[in-house]
């Protein structure tokens, strides 16, 4: 059994708001060098250029990569040998965003609700995404998710007859129409999963 | 971006914008208005009521963006491109005033294209991702209008050197669909 406060979560997520949203991660910056040496098109290779010198500005000033702070998602894994005091755990989250984007200038980009709402000014409400694991561990990671990621997902559901062809056109399709409004770089997630374990998992009871 | 046409803004002659061809690299000078959709809400509503804008469009540069704040000693703080078809429904009415230049990103609607090339304006494509070096390109920044809307106030930015690049140009051909065509055939095949 192992004990941490609230407060501990609390300065962790705000440290980590910090983080994600100034330093682009490692294997993305190195993509990005990787892909200017690639690219064929002057526009493409200033594109790719600028984003380099966006993300060393970034790490180098602190000022945010990206206008967006996006929503901030929080994924967490909690070690089942874990006691957490002081504090339930959604506030001390919260808390941790509210706290990482006001003292790192982020903007907030939230609103309170979905008609006729107003900004929060602090990113917050975050998304939690909890797991239970093994051990007396807490890892936290943050990610803050563009309204560009979100705006071009898609979902689609196939029968078997389409087969492989009919996915592959429709991921195709995706990227190519995400292309102009997503934010470069594009990094590209793909689910796939039989319909109906989707569905006992969606729709409880229906499946 | 060194090969880039460079222009200054309020343009003091649209007629430069006719030779900027969709894909020509444009380096953007002097004060850049901005606004989302919020802004773009209560423009339309001032409008309708007869009420007097509270800047004028003539000849100007509108901007689509909500900034970051500035942290201090920072002008301002990352101020990189949003998503300029949510403003398609009160470009018209905005073209029809004098707006000559846009910037933001991503597809315009039909309606908007078509205006474009009956006021001779232009939308360049600012690039999504660079929030923090664009900042740099902000020698001021200060709210004209709509403060109370926090980051979608309307501002007035005085940029040197803003990098973009002509998406759509005055006759309405568009960097996107031309920018793809040679990278299409190289699709594996389906």
């Amino acid at each position: 059994m192992r004990t941490i406060t609230a407060h501990q979560i609390t300065e962790a997520v705000a440290t980590l708001c910090q983080r994600a949203n100034t330093c682009l991660p490692d294997d993305v910056y190195r993509a990005l060098t990787v892909a200017h040496t690639q690219e064929a098109s002057p526009v493409g290779q200033t594109t790719l250029q600028l984003l380099v010198d966006n993300a060393d500005y970034a790490r180098h000033s602190g000022v945010a990569l990206c206008q967006d702070g996006g929503v901030t998602l929080v994924f967490l894994e909690i070690g089942q040998a874990v006691h957490l005091v002081d504090g339930l755990l959604e506030g001390a989250v919260q808390a941790g965003v509210r706290r990482g984007y006001q003292d790192g200038y982020l903007r907030g980009s939230m609103l309170d609700r979905p008609f006729g709402g107003h900004n929060t000014g602090d990113n917050t409400p975050a998304i939690l995404y909890t797991r239970l694991v093994a051990g007396d561990q807490v890892t936290i990671t943050v990610m803050p998710k563009g309204g560009g990621a979100e705006n071009t997902s898609r979902l689609a559901m196939f029968t078997p007859a389409q087969g492989m062809e009919a996915i592959r056109d429709f991921v195709l399709d995706t990227i190519v129409k995400a292309g102009p409004a997503s934010c470069p770089p594009l990094i590209v997630g793909i689910g796939v999963r039989p319909a109906r374990i989707l569905h006992s998992k969606s729709w409880k009871g229906n499946g | 971006m060194s090969d880039a046409i460079a222009i200054t803004c309020p343009l003091t002659d649209p007629s430069v914008l006719l030779s900027l061809r969709a894909g020509t690299m444009v380096r953007v000078s002097g004060t850049l208005l901005t606004a989302r959709d919020a802004a773009h809400a209560r423009l339309h509503q001032l409008a309708q009521d007869g009420c007097p804008l509270p800047v004028s469009f003539h000849n100007q540069a509108l901007y689509y963006t909500g900034p970051a704040p500035a942290p201090p000693g920072f002008i301002i703080g990352a101020v990189g491109p949003t998503t300029a078809s949510r403003m398609d429904p009160y470009t018209p009415a905005l073209l029809a005033k004098g707006l000559k230049v846009m910037i933001g990103k991503g597809e315009r609607s039909a309606a908007v294209i078509s205006a474009m090339v009956q006021h001779q304006a232009i939308y360049l494509g600012a690039i999504g991702g660079i929030g923090a070096l664009l900042s740099q390109t902000v020698q001021h920044a200060r709210v004209v209008a709509f403060e109370d809307l926090g980051p979608e106030a309307m501002y007035e930015l005085v940029v040197k050197d803003f990098p973009t690049v002509v998406l759509i140009d005055t006759i309405g051909e568009m960097y996107y669909r031309k920018g793809q065509v040679p990278y299409r055939t190289r699709l594996p095949p389906l």
